[in-house]
């Protein structure tokens, strides 16, 4: 290993946030153009609302999830504590909304938050999510065009998805949730049983979709309609397998797994989330993807809803939702997520890369598809960093009801990636958070 | 906690099938009320809210206002429409519409998924697909344990087509799931292995003046720790460690021929029948260690993932009322400073007094038995499974187990290379041309693999490919492993599929048909085995001798006697009665005092006594209520029932004993429940939906909560003055009496489902042990219910053909793989008289179903 001191200032720095890492190839490889401007973006999201006291409250600022105030000089509640160092590089939003499930009966927000499709009438129409949309562009540098997580993992079922991201034909892509294979699938070492597998991977697939064309011949419509979805897959692990033969010749980023911990599981909250996060923080950081998303619960009953045992709280994180009264409980649990949410904001800005932090060049859209207890509009929204790829923060901007999420994603995937002027159901864009 | 109302109306007793059509329904019933009620705002003339009512699209099926329907239910149903400033319907106008709307909306949710009584092509679920590769390579590993998790369908089965999907991230997993298993088949070094080998014989441990006398009990017993180094031998790794690996006994007492161990140690005093276990020591609680005699090797660097023979020379000491020991054995290893984890490997009962040795074969890679560390040892544990459990049993009278001696053999394989390799790369006098050979091997391993003759054309293509790959692999072996990854990858072993014959296109047509033999052979397996049909099935198969009604029962008893018809019992009752409910709930710790094992113990007792029900062809009703139950001691303390020691087994119970039949077993009692108190609306549900398969529609959005009980107040309402008093609204009224009463009839079982009467529960910690108990009801219909006895009863009288017919829908839908729709209602008909006059056997549901026209129909 190299032993330049640069290097060893970036390992300390790496290791003050908790991972070690030796990154050879990142700085031999990548030409300096390549390195700056590097843009990704992260999608986070959380289940069942934010309490939301009234404005005229003793506890306002004590429980209350939203801004008071507008502008520069709003005034972040008490929940907030842990993102506020980095005032600077957030924004608060709120009043967004996808207008076609406002009137819904909520629970559904995984679903559509990225899409904002309308699943009222056809409950599992879908169509690409966001991050997919940016993954197109920004996806194709990386060894993994995006990374997939969730706490549940797998796709769960319409209306209570376990994952955020949908592909092009509106297909839910299963997330990951075991942080080993995670690790193993981006990080671990290439074994010559994968680099047996990948050689003869192109002939294998051939193979099989030529046998899969023939069964399709002999196929009735319902039958096609499961065969469409196998074929779709096969071809989409041929255009993967085209991807890791341009990289196989690149080592994979050497990382250490000390310090991660890589068996926890959901039974143990505060482990599980701290090394999820983690792994992203990773995967951004060692230019494994640049696209990201994780739900971090699903909004069904399992373990997940169990979460709030984290910091000793017997309820589940869905009875803690529907608190019309005493803030108190849900607002310590929303607390908790927060410092998880803002743990990792500030590991990606404690890490320096040529041309600012790395959550200068990451936007990191986080929040949840419903305010208070179900209600479908007035999502709780936190955009944060991403001002190499223009965006101002600082401030709270408060939107009206009416006004659509997917206006805001319009913005977004016109400063990540090649300009457009629709997204889903947009209307408009959001340029306010350009400053 | 908050307990959600469910704020639905429609009856529970009416399914689609006998109402009116959807069409009449509306203009017999919807319309006029809109009409009275909703036209004045939401009409031609104010479209209040931008909304015509009028113009909606009474077309449920096909229409595009399904959601506005949706949402005009709900609003109905919760009472916010119409608004009370403007006239009003009477309550029973109300239920009419909102019943008529309801079932309307069913029946087009169901005429939307139907697949018009047809099968559909399925991918195999995670658990099929295990089973699968465990029998199609004769490997028992656990090859899915890294699938993603599988979609969990809210009704209906994980093996619905319809809810099972396949992603790039499945194939991505499938192709390395299959390439890391033919590998480790096929790529086997040329060699073999050198074996792993530990003897020992525990008598060593103790000191020639411990020699037993002719009792050997009065020996030593009370001696704590014995133990000593393990020689290093052979089979020992000259690796890092000085010390290949140490005995130790704890609590085991000197036998002539080696030692005894007992269920229980010897000053383990019964606390009173229902104390808990002692715990002293041990693992973090999670190991066995602690209260149990225990026989351990510990031993280090060994070859963890490789096929292990363990060989145990033993004999029982019986006890008391002619009991006998049971032999329990684990592989695991320690994590750390008191952390260990481990898993039982075989558990059998030793009921011979003269010496027997007892073999067993494993693989390592299915336990945790790698070390973490360099430093910590992998160890083999033996138990004495008998355990005291509620018994009064002194430890004089449990029985002992008499161990001789005990061998271990890592990287075991009696001929090499091992069977797996030569069952794929048989034999052959063309092994030296290899497309010959490739030929040979592929048409052998191809039909097994897509559970069917295969042509020419598939094997030559294949053979294609094993010739390209044979160009860059560096050996036959390489390029028959990739091509094989090649099959197990191929639509036709992964998919469940019955295509059509090659036709034409203009001659193209997809009308039912009856399915071959082949295919009856696959469904057959995967119903009752969730796996591939087996040599026999495909022998029927071949010789068109399966598709015979004396055959199929042949078979299927055959295959329900088969140890494999435990993936039924085990799929099918896990999905029925959901038991993944018990993992969704946590225990609440201010309410009860809970080792989360005890959560295994659940859903095992419903599982095994499904398994009882199905392998003793017992009848279905035994499902509602029977008189036995299924327990091992540790259930039998949770339920306080006395007298319990051993193992699980099936035990005749009392009235007062209250337990018999699933709907007095924790597994639901506590999945339905919040995790400190009952929940009546849930069971309620769960009696609806998995025993009389008509389940309430889901509650409308922004309903009314329950509040948490105030804490123990004097004038403290039971649950159920609690449910009425906050469904105030009409509506909500009127929808729970048909619900909430049949959950509040288990009012005598707590969260934990265990029994409790009175005015006090003192299996709940302080301070929440007061409760007003009343589990008195009365049904929708009038029906008076006192207790859950008088559920019972009533259920198997009144309710019986009803709770019947579910039953039959149940499996058949798991049977089918889809939904059932209408068209199969003459045969779901039949399949219920012929169960009437045969005594309601589950066998029999089981024949009929595989004799039955849809499952041999495509």
């Amino acid at each position: 290993m190299k032993s330049k001191s640069w290097h060893l200032d970036r390992r300390m720095a790496l290791k003050a946030a908790g991972v070690s890492l030796a990154l050879p190839w990142l700085e031999g490889m990548a030409s300096d153009a390549a390195k700056l401007h590097r843009k990704r973006f992260f999608a986070g999201y959380f289940a069942y609302g934010v309490p939301m006291p009234a404005d005229d409250a003793d506890d306002r600022m004590e429980h209350g999830w939203f801004p008071m105030g507008e502008g520069k000089s709003y005034a972040a509640p008490r929940m907030h504590e842990s993102i506020m160092p980095l005032r600077d590089k957030i924004t608060f939003l709120s009043g967004l909304s996808h207008p076609a499930m406002r009137r819904t009966s909520a629970h559904k927000g995984a679903d559509y938050f990225l899409t904002g499709a309308n699943l009222l009438k056809t409950y599992d129409k879908q169509s690409i999510s966001i991050d997919q949309h940016l993954a197109g562009e920004l996806g194709n540098e990386t060894r993994f065009p995006s990374l997939v997580m969730s706490s549940m993992g797998g796709v769960n079922r319409p209306y209570r998805s376990s994952t955020l991201s949908f592909d092009r034909s509106g297909r839910p892509i299963p997330a990951q949730n075991k942080p080993a294979e995670i690790f193993r699938r981006m990080f671990g070492e290439v074994t010559q049983s994968e680099q047996n597998a990948l050689a003869s991977r192109g002939s294998i697939i051939d193979e099989i979709l030529g046998e899969a064309q023939d069964l399709n011949q002999r196929l009735g419509a319902n039958d096609k309609r499961k065969m469409d979805e196998y074929l779709s897959s096969v071809r989409e692990v041929e255009r993967m397998t085209e991807r890791t033969k341009l990289w196989q010749n690149t080592p994979k980023p050497e990382v250490d797994r000390n310090g991660l911990e890589l068996d926890a599981n959901p039974t143990s909250p505060e482990e599980y989330l701290t090394v999820m996060y983690n792994l992203l923080a990773l995967a951004f950081q060692t230019d494994s993807t640049r696209v990201a998303t994780f739900q971090t619960a699903c909004e069904e009953a399992g373990l997940t809803d169990q979460f709030p045992s984290a910091i000793g709280l017997s309820n589940s994180s869905h009875s803690l939702s529907h608190e019309k009264k005493n803030y108190a409980k849900v607002a310590q649990y929303i607390t908790f997520l927060n410092k998880m949410h803002s743990n990792f904001l500030k590991k990606l800005d404690s890490i320096q890369e040529d041309d600012g932090t790395l959550l200068d060049n990451t936007l990191c859209f986080y929040g949840c598809a419903t305010s208070k207890t179900h209600q479908a509009i007035n999502y709780p929204i936190i955009l944060s960093g991403g001002q190499n790829m223009g965006f101002r923060h600082g401030s709270h901007l408060r939107y009206g009801d009416n006004v659509p999420l997917s206006n805001l994603f319009v913005t977004i995937a016109n400063q990540l990636a090649a300009p457009s002027d629709q997204f889903s159901d947009s209307t408009s864009d959001i340029t306010e958070v350009l400053g | 906690m908050v307990i959600t109302i469910f704020g639905t109306v429609v009856s529970p007793g009416l399914t689609y099938a006998d109402a009116e059509t959807v069409a009449e329904a509306y203009s017999n019933k919807i319309r006029p009320y809109l009409s009275k009620y909703c036209f004045e705002c939401h009409g031609p003339k104010h479209k209040k809210g931008d909304l015509r009512l009028d113009s909606l699209d009474p077309d449920f099926i096909n229409g595009v206002d399904a959601d506005m329907w949706q949402e005009v239910l709900d609003l109905t149903n919760v009472g916010e429409m119409p608004p009370p400033e403007v006239k009003q319907p009477s309550d029973k106008e109300r239920l009419t519409m909102v019943d008529a709307l309801t079932l309307a909306l069913r029946k087009a949710m169901e005429a939307k998924r139907s697949t018009g009584g047809k099968n559909v092509l399925r991918r195999m679920t995670a658990y099929e697909y295990n089973n699968t590769l465990r029998d199609l390579l004769n490997l028992d590993l656990r090859f899915a344990a890294d699938l993603p998790p599988e979609g969990v369908a809210k009704e209906g089965f994980k093996n619905n087509s319809r809810v099972l999907g396949t992603s790039a991230l499945h194939i991505e997993y499938f192709e390395r799931i299959a390439r890391s298993a033919l590998e480790r088949i096929i790529l086997v070094p040329s060699t073999q292995p050198i074996p792993y080998f530990v003897r020992v014989e525990p008598e060593e441990a103790f000191l020639p003046e411990d020699a037993a006398g002719s009792n050997p009990a009065n020996k030593t017993k009370t001696k704590k720790t014995v133990g000593f180094q393990l020689e290093k031998g052979p089979g020992f790794s000259s690796g890092v460690n000085a010390k290949p690996g140490v005995f130790a006994l704890e609590h085991g007492s000197r036998s002539i021929e080696g030692i005894l161990l007992a269920g229980n140690r010897p000053t383990d005093r019964i606390g009173g029948t229902f104390a808990a276990e002692r715990k002293i020591g041990g693992a973090k609680g999670a190991g066995r260690s602690g209260w149990q005699p225990e026989f351990r090797i510990e031993m280090y660097e060994v070859p963890y993932d490789s096929p292990v023979e363990v060989r145990i020379r033993c004999s029982a000491v019986p006890g008391a009322n002619d009991s006998f020991p049971r032999l329990s054995f684990e592989l695991g290893s320690f994590r750390g400073a008191g952390v260990s984890d481990q898993k039982e490997a075989a558990n059998v009962e030793v009921n011979s007094t003269k010496m027997k040795t007892y073999e067993f074969a494993v693989q390592g890679a299915n336990f945790p038995f790698q070390s973490n560390k360099p430093n910590r040892p992998s160890y083999f544990r033996i138990f004495n499974d008998y355990r005291r459990g509620t018994s009064q049993l002194t430890y004089e009278e449990l029985p002992k187990l008499n161990i001789d001696w005990v061998e271990i053999t890592c990287n075991h394989y009696d001929t090499w290379p091992p069977p797996q390799r030569k069952a794929i790369l048989f034999e052959s006098d063309s092994q030296a041309n290899e497309s010959t050979y490739a030929q040979e091997v592929l048409s052998k391993f191809m039909k097994r693999a897509y559970r069917r003759p295969v042509t020419e054309s598939e094997v030559a293509s294949k053979v294609a490919l094993f010739e390209r790959l044979r160009e860059a692999e560096p050996s036959f072996d390489h390029a028959m492993v990739s091509t094989l990854t090649a099959v197990l990858c191929s639509p036709n072993f992964l998919l469940l599929s019955e295509p059509e014959a090659k036709q034409t296109a203009n001659e193209r047509k997809y009308e039912k048909r009856q399915i071959d033999d082949y295919e009856l052979a696959s469904r057959l397996s995967y119903f009752l085995w969730s796996s591939m049909p087996d040599e026999i099935l495909f022998d029927l198969a071949s010789a068109k001798q399966l598709n015979h009604p004396e055959v199929l029962l042949n078979q299927t008893r055959r295959m329900l006697a088969d140890p494999r018809s435990q993936s039924f019992s085990q799929n099918f009752a896990a999905q029925w009665l959901d038991l993944a409910g018990i993992r969704r709930l946590a225990v609440n710790p201010e309410f009860f005092k809970f080792d989360e094992r005890t959560k295994d113990l659940f859903e095992e007792e419903t599982i095994r006594f499904v398994h009882h029900i199905i392998s003793e062809n017992l009848s279905i009703q035994n499902f509602i209520d029977s008189d036995f139950a299924v327990l091992n001691p540790t259930l039998a303390r949770h339920y306080r029932i006395p007298n319990v020691s051993g193992g699980f087994q099936v035990l005749p119970v009392n009235q007062e004993q209250h337990r018999g039949g699933l709907l007095t077993q924790a597994s639901m009692l506590f999945g339905n429940s919040t995790g400190a108190e009952t929940h009546p609306i849930k069971r309620g549900v769960w009696v609806l939906e998995r025993m009389l398969d008509d389940p309430p529609p889901p509650p409308p959005p922004n309903v009314p909560e329950l509040p948490e009980r105030e804490s123990q107040d004097d004038d403290l309402l039971s649950l159920k003055e609690r449910l009425v008093a906050h469904a105030e609204n009409t509506s909500c009224r009127d929808c729970h009496q048909k619900i909430d009463p049949w959950g509040v009839a288990f009012e005598n079982y707590n969260a934990l489902g265990q029994w409790r009467e009175g005015s006090n529960d003192p299996l709940v910690l302080a301070p929440h042990q007061k409760v007003r108990i009343d589990p008195s009801t009365q049904l929708n219909n009038g029906t008076k219910i006192q207790s859950l006895d008088d559920l019972q009863r009533y259920l198997l009288s009144e309710k019986l053909s009803v709770f019947r017919r579910a039953v039959v829908r149940k499996v058949m839908s798991y049977a089918l793989g889809r939904y059932l729709e209408f068209t199969d209602r003459p045969t779901v008909d039949a399949i219920c008289e012929t169960l009437e006059n045969d005594g309601d056997n589950f066998q029999t549901l089981i024949e009929q179903i595989i004799l039955s026209e849809p499952f041999s129909a495509k």
